[in-house]
């Protein structure tokens, strides 16, 4: 008898038809239609039945966070919970986002509550202590976790209010470009763009904010008709800046962009039509997009391919927050109304984050704010790892001082759920001590047998994996486009230890602590390992390698009796350790020889030929210093002629002067050679400001998949820890180490 | 069938290039032998645009004068354009013709009507530059007037004259339009652009939104007997006239 008629026999048996609960088909159907039915219920529309329902399920709620089950019992119900997470995964929608969310609060919640009555109980005090630290750092965790998905639950996404047919009542815009160090050639393009915006030119002033004060920048601000404004001192840094420019300038609106952040040419236009049809609107904001790579982009060579750390900030959480008119102020790329910025006294100079305080300010005042995601201009990331961690250091720093001085939880003004989305801003900067805890918790117990969490090692298993297992579900379907799990473990890690202690001293004294220009546009010149900045990592990474030691010789001799436990703490260390490894690599700075960032791009081209011939050709990239063609066909052509390049925008052309310096097969590279200021703005107009430039920025990417993310974290953890230990050993001046930077 | 009328006030504009070339776009774009190209210049320059050598008896001028129907006289080139020369002529048959012209007003858009062709042919046809009895004769019976302009002052200056003869023709003939092309376009030549944008501002829309560019591969192709589409694909003129001719039987189909 075969296995084919043993199942026909059992099936005539049952004889399940279509009917049948047993028919899977049959059973979608039916789980789909209830479903349906539920949502479209007409009941939901009469008063009290949805307060009602609420009611009955926070109760519900209540219960199965707070009932004791026992090791069996958790299992299981963590086993229903989780398939139900993963069977509704499939639909799309926000409403079983928030289930999927509120299960995972419900995990999560049931988790700590477990964890804060009944694995505590401990009665050796450095034990108690170390307990109380690790559950301190897990409750903040938990709280970050809630009021993050009460932030991003429901993105606004908000579209372009588009600008009435009648001139007249476009409003004035002073832009105003601060600058306080940054070379001209940075400056310059931003200016230009600026000049370049589709705006009616008698509604439009250009400010450059010149802090430092520079002949060269008032020379070029004359040649280009721009108002050059300047102070006779620096105080409060940037926001002082665009203060001492307010007295001086009229234009109803104010559009800030840092010098380096070039505008398109469709900002205004794209922007402006919210403050007409909302009259208590202060400010919109829209992305900060970075047309290069930032340390971490440049160093693990995960350019484009990995949503790096603004896009969750820019593609999620500012949409998020826009629904509770909570949008933050970032201190670029945004408009503000004036008459509402000198109602809070002009940009926030009390903290070194100017720009979130200022929004607050504008909150408390009742004024409402707006995010536009839509990328309206570009700028450069900063060059290095030690000035990104200065720069983190900084926002840091700056939200632990508001959180001092002007608590959104306290005072006037705000409605709870701002309240929420400013706490979150700021928690977020407290990440420091917590996971540096993570990083070496199980150290206590592999070291020194600390039993820091009371409980079984699978006791330990039923409650924490059921918590980890819908936290990743629920953040992968939220943020899966804009945060990939692993990676941003290793950009917060790799942030950890710095924004510790200048968090911590801001709580204690929040005048502590002095503004810090990033820099950037910087070449890299050699590659080198980052030595200064990674030797806390270092210290920690050699601590877990040792503690992965010890706890091997514990497993197997002198702590067999209690396996469980040391297994769980080894894979927690070895956890840390993958996250430790990604995160020193970031640390040996790639080579970075280009002065210009290349920004890739399709755009029709024209060669003008010294001999009066032409070719029709596409640009690949372009960069302010030249640019790269692909060819129909070859070109005789040596190596330093001079063509003429014209770059189309629409039908609009732009000829730019160039020089080839490389031209093999159908790949040919031209520098710019002896450009005008009129050939310049030509680059800028078909380039930078170009309506389009950013549209197609992000190739399609993968979601977010967990599995293969920490894959690839290990790899490149293990890659980049084999060049580290290379070139300690290949090192000649290795004992010369204490020296820092190579 | 639609007809098209390149036509210019002045001469030197490369207006029968342009004929030729939008030509051979248009065929491209619509297939080979549907598009005619008919010279009405007695410079008799558009078959040599056209590849095609000159024979006795292949001129629309002799035709006419013999009172015999075009057929004859028509010449395939090798670019997939149906051709008909003006013809080597002797002073007086031209005179003899350009009689007949006045006489006959009507006697292109008779010929037409006689060639046979269907709805969905085109014919374009190359004027001499200037105000002409060949030009009354286009004006009478075009779909389309394409004139062809530089961005240089001299031909900025014959606007007033065309645009006077265009609103003559339009008391006549309401429905025929009008537009203007930029031929030999340089971006890198500060005059060119400003005056191209001063053309812009003047004309508004009936600038057609695309120029053809300055390249020395039309001039070379010319010497080689042959469009500058197949002398040299890949040159940014070949490129303007496939975009002006796909353009065109855009606006066309609308």
């Amino acid at each position: 008898m075969s296995a084919r008629s043993i199942l026909m026999r059992w099936r005539k048996h049952w004889s399940f038809g279509a009917r049948s609960l047993l028919n899977p088909r049959y059973l979608y159907g039916l789980v789909n239609e209830s479903g349906n039915r539920l949502v479209n219920w007409s009941a939901w529309s009469t008063p009290g039945v949805a307060g009602a329902f609420a009611v009955v399920c926070l109760v519900l709620f209540g219960v199965l966070i707070t009932i004791p089950f026992s090791r069996d019992e958790q299992l299981v119900f963590s086993l229903v919970i989780v398939s139900v997470a993963l069977y509704m995964r499939r639909y799309v929608g926000t409403l079983v986002t928030l289930v999927l969310v509120s299960l995972s609060v419900l995990a999560s919640t049931r988790y700590l509550y477990w964890r804060c009555i009944t694995s505590l109980q401990i009665e050796q005090s450095v034990d108690l202590l170390l307990g109380l630290a690790l559950l301190a750092a897990e409750l903040y965790a938990w709280i970050i976790l809630i009021v993050g998905y009460f932030q991003t639950a429901w993105p606004l996404k908000r579209k372009p209010v588009p600008m009435p047919q009648d001139l007249s009542m476009w409003p004035t815009v002073d832009v105003f470009i601060p600058t306080y160090n940054e070379p001209l050639s940075v400056v310059m393009p931003t200016v230009i763009a600026a000049l370049a915006m589709d705006w009616p030119r008698d509604k439009i002033k250009v400010y450059l904010l010149d802090d430092g004060r520079r002949n060269e920048f008032r020379d070029f601000a004359a040649s280009l008709e721009v108002n050059y404004l300047t102070r006779s001192n620096n105080l409060h840094a940037k926001a002082g800046n665009i203060n001492s420019a307010l007295p001086e300038t009229d234009g109803e609106l104010i559009a800030i962009f840092d010098c380096d952040h070039i505008p398109t040419r469709t900002f205004l236009q794209a922007t402006v039509g919210l403050f007409l049809q909302d009259s208590a609107l202060a400010m919109v904001q829209t992305p900060h997009h970075f047309l290069s790579p930032d340390p971490f982009e440049r160093n693990l060579q995960l350019f484009r391919l990995m949503p790096n750390e603004g896009e969750l900030f820019y593609g999620l959480v500012q949409d998020g927050n826009d629904l509770w008119n909570a949008t933050f102020f970032c201190g670029s790329c945004a408009v503000l109304r004036r008459t509402m910025l000198l109602e809070v006294g002009g940009v926030a100079t009390e903290t070194v984050t100017e720009d979130a305080h200022t929004a607050l300010k504008l909150h408390r005042l009742g004024y409402s704010t707006a995010y536009l995601g839509v990328t309206q201009a570009a700028g450069l990331a900063t060059e290095s790892l030690s000035a990104h961690v200065r720069q983190r250091i900084r926002w840091a720093r700056g939200m632990a001082q508001i959180f001092r001085i002007d608590n959104p939880l306290l005072g006037k003004g705000l409605r709870w759920p701002q309240r929420l989305c400013y706490l979150n801003a700021m928690l977020h900067f407290f990440y420091g001590l917590p996971r540096i805890i993570f990083l070496t918790a199980p150290l206590s117990y592999l070291f020194f047998e600390a039993h820091i969490i009371q409980a079984s090692a699978d006791l330990i298993a039923v409650y924490a994996l059921p918590h980890l297992t819908h936290a990743n579900i629920a953040n992968s379907r939220m943020q899966g486009k804009h945060r990939h799990t692993f990676w941003a473990e290793v950009y917060e890690t790799a942030l950890a230890w710095y924004i510790m202690v200048p968090t911590t001293l801001a709580m204690i004294n929040p005048k502590f602590g002095q503004f810090n220009v990033t820099g950037k546009g910087g070449q890299v010149e050699q590659e080198y390992f980052d030595w200064k900045t990674s030797m806390p990592y270092i210290v920690i990474l050699v601590l877990n390698i040792a503690g992965l030691v010890v706890g091997i010789g514990r497993l197997f001799w002198w702590n067999s009796h209690e396996f469980g436990t040391v297994l769980f703490n080894l894979m927690w260390t070895a956890y840390n350790l993958t996250i430790l490894a990604a995160t020193l690599s970031v640390a040996l700075e790639a080579r970075q020889i280009r002065r210009h960032w290349r920004v890739q791009i399709d755009l029709p081209a024209m060669i003008r030929l010294p001999n009066g011939r032409t070719v029709a050709c596409e640009v690949d990239d372009f960069s302010e210093g030249g640019l790269a063609i692909k060819l129909p066909t070859e070109v005789a052509l040596e190596k330093g002629s001079m063509v003429r390049i014209s770059l189309f925008r629409g039908e609009r052309e732009f000829a730019i002067p160039a020089a080839i310096v490389f031209n093999q097969g159908l790949v040919m590279r031209a520098r710019f050679e002896n450009m005008n200021l009129d050939d310049y703005r030509s680059l800028v107009a078909a380039t930078f400001s170009r309506a389009d430039a950013w549209q197609d920025w992000l190739p399609e990417r993968d979601i977010d998949r967990p599995l293969q993310g920490i894959r690839e974290v290990l790899g490149v953890g293990i890659e980049g820890l084999t060049r580290l230990v290379k070139r300690i050993a290949l090192s000649r001046q290795w004992r010369r180490l204490p020296v820092w930077k190579k | 069938m639609s007809v098209i009328v390149v036509a210019s006030m002045k001469g030197g504009v490369g207006k029968t290039s342009v004929t030729a070339n939008l030509a051979v776009a248009m065929a491209a774009e619509l297939g080979a032998g549907r598009v005619s190209a008919i010279d009405l210049d007695p410079q008799n320059a558009l078959r040599l645009h056209l590849g095609i050598e000159a024979l006795e008896g292949q001129s629309i001028c002799k035709q006419a004068l013999r009172r015999r129907s075009w057929q004859s006289a028509m010449v395939d080139s090798p670019f997939g354009v149906v051709c008909l020369p003006y013809g080597l002529v002797s002073e007086s048959e031209r005179e003899a013709f350009e009689d007949l012209l006045v006489e006959e007003p009507d006697w292109l858009e008779r010929q037409l009507a006689q060639t046979g062709l269907g709805d969905d042919d085109l014919v374009l046809i190359d004027m001499p530059p200037g105000p002409s009895a060949y030009l009354n004769q286009g004006f009478a019976c075009a779909d389309l007037i394409l004139i062809v302009l530089l961005a240089d002052a001299a031909s900025y200056s014959t606007i007033v004259a065309m645009e006077t003869w265009i609103e003559q023709i339009a008391v006549q003939r309401p429905g025929v339009q009008s537009v203007y092309l930029l031929n030999q376009t340089d971006e890198s030549v500060r005059l060119n652009r400003d005056i191209g944008e001063v053309l812009q501002q003047r004309l508004g829309k009936r600038l057609l939104p695309v120029g053809i560019h300055r390249d020395e591969a039309v001039c070379e192709a010319l010497a080689f007997l042959q469009p500058v589409l197949s002398y040299d694909p890949r040159c940014q003129a070949t490129h303007d006239f496939q975009r002006l001719a796909a353009y065109l039987t855009g606006q066309a189909d609308r």
